[in-house]
């Protein structure tokens, strides 16, 4: 019965985490100043790639990116559609042939949420469920 | 065999502070580069060992293997306001004889965009030519050990890797046919025919003179990439100009005699695609370097004006496996179109790598080579090759580390 009822727990369990890897949802992330600007997906790409350096309001575009992992890759590949790896060569060929300043590189989806709040001009990609007030979503690839 | 030194180095002092630097921030889980205030400071070292069977020496002198190919560079960028940033990097290398560990400037530009569609970059530029000329140095960012060599020639790093001058570029939208991205270029570069100069090999390589002076009036052009509408797809030509090349020394034969070539216009086309899908990315260039190529030795009445060209492409092909792991592998081909007679003709060069990711500061390769054919194989104290019309094939294996932040 004991057994019976840990095996029935861990089907449970089990289920709960898949259901929430499927409702992972990446979304990009703005500073509040940027709200009411034009960020559609053209937009976007060209400040996640490096061509548009200064949004319309004269801040400067700095990019707040998560190393590596899912929501990394499922946000880049909507918005650039590059894997994270290959987003990280991009930036790694510009930095170093003097196309661009590197974008600022994190660990967790908290210290992005945390510097695109406090950057004015700051852009990024996290969970949705990270998400909160203190910044702008915006939806990748919409 | 190779009775060369294996330890030589120009700047050890400054060599081993940016590995120490690069070392100290291997283990560090932070970012790809070190910020310090608004500047961004960033760099690379890279140490290879290289060998070659059947006593070929390509592409320097690598028979019975040689420990001197590496690469250092530091760089630090700035913004200043929204739209400008400053930046520069020093850079040395060594390839066998070539780079001979010199420091040198490889990029020093003040660059200000003023949309997307057109910016501006003056100063120590790096040269865009083909798909990646720009990042011949950045080990860290391709799998491959050696680019294919006919369009991305190491050796020929003084002739192509930057100039002195302006450029122009940007990127236009073009709704559903995707988008252009652009690059206009002129200036100029100082050509070197100091010991462990690549060009002034390449001008020894004729056999004609000993190249004790070399100037370049100025180079120019243009390169022009269409990201398609197909996504990850995009197709490319760039066109450059070296505007009259001319080189003086020696004449091998009677040394106490004046030897000069001229290339009045030595011109260089590259038509290029790439396509990147999920973890693979493939890529295809074809290259075509022509011009006329006076040669003249007024002791003995010699004046000979010809053309040269030469004619390269490849397929490659590349697949991240996962965080460690990534592969690739191209085949190249490179035929002397005015090789003299008797001279070898072609070459091909299918490659196998193996990348390594250790963390995100630290990556070793392995990269294997069947090279068959010597048309791209020098013949100079640098690189000997003796039996070089003999034409026959050979293997390069290299094994290389890069720490990076």
């Amino acid at each position: 019965m004991k057994s019976t009822l840990f095996r029935w727990s861990l089907v449970a369990l089990l289920s709960i985490a898949s259901f929430a890897a499927l409702r992972a949802e990446p979304v990009l992330i703005v500073h509040k100043g940027l709200e009411g600007q034009p960020l559609d997906a053209a937009t976007i790409k060209s400040a996640l790639l490096g061509k548009k350096v200064a949004w319309d309001n004269g801040t400067r575009v700095t990019i707040a990116a998560l190393k590596s992992g899912a929501v990394a890759d499922g946000a880049l590949k909507a918005a650039v559609d590059q894997t994270a790896s290959q987003f990280l060569n991009h930036w790694r060929r510009l930095a170093m042939t003097g196309g661009g300043i590197a974008p600022k590189s994190f660990e967790t989806e908290a210290e992005v949420l945390k510097f695109v709040a406090e950057t004015p001009g700051a852009i990024g990609f996290l969970d949705s469920a990270t998400a909160d007030a203190s910044v702008v979503v915006v939806k990748p690839g919409s | 065999m190779n009775t060369r030194s294996h330890t030589r180095g120009g700047h050890p002092a400054a060599r081993l502070a940016l590995v120490s630097i690069a070392a100290a921030l291997a283990g560090s889980p932070l970012i790809a580069a070190v910020s310090v205030g608004d500047v961004q400071v960033g760099g690379f070292f890279s140490q290879g060992y290289l060998t070659t069977s059947n006593d070929v020496n390509y592409p320097a002198e690598t028979s019975g293997g040689t420990a001197d190919f590496r690469e250092t560079a530091l760089n630090a960028s700035m913004p200043i306001g929204s739209k400008l940033r400053i930046g520069a990097q020093v850079f040395e290398y060594r390839l066998g004889d070539y780079g001979d560990d010199r420091i040198v400037l490889d990029w020093a530009s003040i660059d200000y965009n003023v949309a997307p569609e057109f910016g501006v970059r003056a100063g120590r530029v790096k040269k865009p030519r083909g798909l990646y000329n720009e990042a011949l140095d950045l080990d860290l960012v391709r799998p491959f050990v050696f680019l294919p060599m006919g369009v991305y020639d190491p050796r020929l790093r003084d002739f192509n890797a930057s100039f002195d001058g302006g450029m122009l570029y940007g990127s236009l939208e073009a709704g559903k046919s995707g988008s252009f991205d652009y690059k206009a270029f002129y200036g100029t570069a100082d050509i070197s025919t100091k010991e462990g100069s690549g060009v002034a090999d390449y001008l020894r390589n004729a056999g004609i003179f000993e190249p004790t002076d070399a100037d370049l009036d100025a180079t120019y052009g243009a390169w022009l990439f269409w990201n398609t509408p197909v996504a990850g797809l995009r197709v490319g030509l760039s066109y450059s100009v070296l505007d009259t090349v001319v080189s003086s020394g020696p004449f091998m034969p009677m040394p106490v005699l004046e030897g000069s070539i001229e290339l009045p216009e030595y011109k260089n086309m590259i038509f290029s695609v790439e396509y990147l899908k999920d973890d693979w990315t493939f890529a295809a260039e074809y290259g075509r370097d022509w011009g006329d190529a006076r040669i003249q030795v007024p002791g003995i009445g010699l004046d000979n004006l010809g053309e040269t060209e030469s004619v390269t492409w490849y397929l490659s092909a590349a697949r991240r496996i996962n965080e460690r792991f990534e592969v690739g592998a191209y085949y190249s081909y490179f035929s002397a179109e005015t090789a003299p007679a008797g001279e070898p003709d072609s070459q091909g060069d299918i490659a196998m790598s193996l990348r390594f990711d250790i963390n995100e500061h630290v990556l070793v390769k392995l990269e294997g080579h069947y090279i068959d054919g010597q048309a791209h194989v020098f013949d100079t104290p640098s690189a000997p090759n003796p039996n070089r019309a003999a034409d026959e094939s050979f293997t390069l294996l290299a094994a290389k580390m890069t720490l990076s932040f």
